[in-house]
């Protein structure tokens, strides 16, 4: 597993799903991704799905708290803890 | 004025309230604006413990949580029993307090030891500990109907409801794995809790409260000045409301003694009807429709007012205690969207319904088709949790009725949570969509009409669906149908 390439993928993808007028780069690994406007709160069910597609995590058994999605560091967290890919 | 509703984070204010004098202040304050609520000298007491020992605050609350149950579940005791002499109270009261107390415990050490729990139980904690209070419920009507009141009554009807959700947090957090590495006391201070709050959980459970938790003198005068910001807005939002009240239904219920004196009670009063008492009438062609709207619309404004004024005080008093929370209700009013209304107007409830609701069945069903996926996983949380948590919150008045009355009496309320589900539905969908569109460079109708305009919309929806949701026990469905469809002109003869 390569974090490197695991962070790229991720800021591409929420490069697609982020509001226009905020740059994913503007950003801070430990930011809050809602509160710091770059998407809305029901972006996290796109986040999600995102997730499930490419790093093969399931939420089913493990439950989830949607607070470890909030940060990009939070999800990369994620993704290193359960991926299976 | 952008600067006075920041004041609490202004940092020279933040320094000085670390300070001795400071930390006086804020508390003196603090038992001013709690006191004359229904918080007890009690919690300011321990308050003011907290606010000499900030570092012992675990300790200090963990002191105060038995003194407090007993108070917390004062209120639903008196609600649930009446009492032919004194010593039924000690054997009704203790016995609930201490089984409440060992089923917290209990489900704290299962969180903990979350391994070692049935695999069925490992997979839905939260539904095993619905399906033991449903029985508990069940049991208790199959062998108490018509029996007199026990302690079985508090215990079952009056403790279950509003423990339930807080040990689903409980277990929540032996799921996510975190519960391992807490204290027992972490637990308890939201099972039982010494700021107050209902059978929603404010402050949510464990995972939350530890983030939000202060870790340094700064974040706890931030907390702390935070908190007495809501204080103080609770007792605003209650003036603006008595206000309202006065204004336009000429009720000056509580009113200070001079308002009388001096003739301004009643002086003033646009004669608007109560939307409780329109929803009643089985021809409500009597008020003008203007009248019918403006009743309408008030509705709405004093229902947010009520749900903030109840928010403000209980977050005010957690926030005071270190645990800087989300408010429950930020400025719904001002909402462009359903979804975003829905969830700055109870924040707390709406937490419970998504975490409970619509995560499990996101996560579970449907999970290659989007749309179906989003739109069974609203209808979970929106409309069937919204559902079952006011059965489960009613269950006290419920128990003793047959199939057909309970349907009665909540057939209204479930009409308003399947037009909240198909709202919020086609509000996430529509917000969807517009993700990542750039927006439009020109546009011919200023941004602030545009918001105006979907502000409005916001407004109409849930005034609209607020008929079927206003308390008003002598309306059933038909009467609050035929008030909806007169505020068009149309009489549907009911």
């Amino acid at each position: 597993m390569n974090l490197a390439a695991d962070r790229d993928e991720l800021l591409a993808f929420l490069d697609t799903i982020r509001r226009p007028q905020f740059p994913t780069d503007a950003i801070e690994d430990h930011d809050s991704l809602v509160e710091s406007g770059l998407i809305d709160s029901l972006a996290v069910l796109q986040i999600i799905l995102f997730l499930e597609q490419e790093f093969g995590i399931d939420f089913t058994a493990a439950g989830f708290d949607p607070d470890e999605l909030a940060s990009i560091a939070g999800i990369l967290d994620l993704i290193e803890r359960r991926s299976k890919r | 004025m952008r600067g006075l509703t920041q004041l609490h984070e202004d940092p020279h204010l933040i320094k000085w309230a670390q300070t001795p004098g400071g930390k006086l202040a804020v508390w003196v304050i603090a038992a001013g604006l709690l006191l004359p609520s229904y918080f007890s000298i009690l919690f300011v007491l321990f308050l003011g413990l907290v606010m000499i020992w900030p570092e012992q605050r675990q300790t200090i609350v963990l002191l105060a949580t038995p003194l407090v149950a007993l108070e917390l579940f004062a209120g639903p005791i008196n609600r649930l029993v009446t009492y032919p002499d004194a010593l039924n109270i000690v054997w009704t009261v203790f016995p609930a307090v201490l089984t409440a107390l060992t089923i917290v415990l209990l489900c704290i050490m299962a969180a903990r030891n979350y391994e070692v729990l049935p695999r069925i139980v490992q997979a839905h904690p939260v539904l095993t500990l619905h399906l033991f209070t449903l029985c508990a419920i069940i049991g208790y009507r199959i062998a108490f109907l018509g029996a007199p009141d026990s302690a079985w009554k508090v215990l079952i009807l009056g403790t279950l409801p509003f423990l339930v959700w807080r040990c689903c947090y409980i277990m929540l957090s032996g799921q996510r794995g975190s519960a391992k590495t807490s204290a027992v006391t972490d637990h308890l201070f939201y099972a039982l809790p010494v700021f107050g709050g209902s059978n929603v959980p404010f402050g949510k459970g464990y995972d939350y409260l530890k983030r939000c938790r202060a870790t340094d003198p700064e974040a706890l005068a931030r907390s702390q000045l935070a908190g007495l910001k809501l204080l103080t807005l609770y007792w605003l939002w209650i003036a603006v409301r008595k206000l309202i009240r006065a204004i336009t239904y000429g009720d000056y219920h509580g009113w200070p003694g001079f308002a009388e004196a001096y003739g301004i009670a009643g002086s003033v009063n646009l004669g608007i009807p109560h939307l409780s008492a329109l929803v009643t009438m089985s021809n409500p062609a009597s008020p003008h429709i203007a009248y019918a709207w403006a009743s309408l619309m008030v509705a709405l404004i004093v229902a947010t007012l009520s749900i903030a004024i109840i928010g403000h005080i209980i977050i005010g008093a957690l926030r005071l205690l270190g645990f800087n929370v989300f408010r429950n209700t930020y400025k719904p009013l001002l909402s462009e969207t359903i979804i975003d209304f829905w969830n700055r107007f109870y924040y707390y409830f709406k937490e419970l319904l998504v975490e409970f609701f619509f995560y499990p069945v996101y996560t579970r069903y449907f999970r290659s088709y989007q749309r179906l996926r989003i739109f069974a996983a609203v209808f979970a949380a929106a409309c069937l949790g919204n559902i079952y948590y006011h059965l489960l919150r009613d269950s006290w008045q419920l128990h003793a009725l047959t199939l057909e009355e309970i349907f009665s009496r909540t057939g209204s309320r479930s009409f308003y949570t399947v037009l909240l589900a198909f709202g919020v539905f086609f509000s996430m969908i529509a917000q969807s969509r517009k993700r990542g569109c750039e927006l439009a460079v020109y546009q011919r109708i200023p941004e602030w009409a545009h918001r105006i305009r979907r502000i409005a919309g916001v407004w109409l929806f849930f005034s609209l669906i607020h008929i079927w949701n206003i308390h008003s026990p002598d309306a059933n469905f038909s009467t609050r149908s035929a008030f909806f469809f007169s505020l068009f002109g149309i009489d549907i003869g009911y």
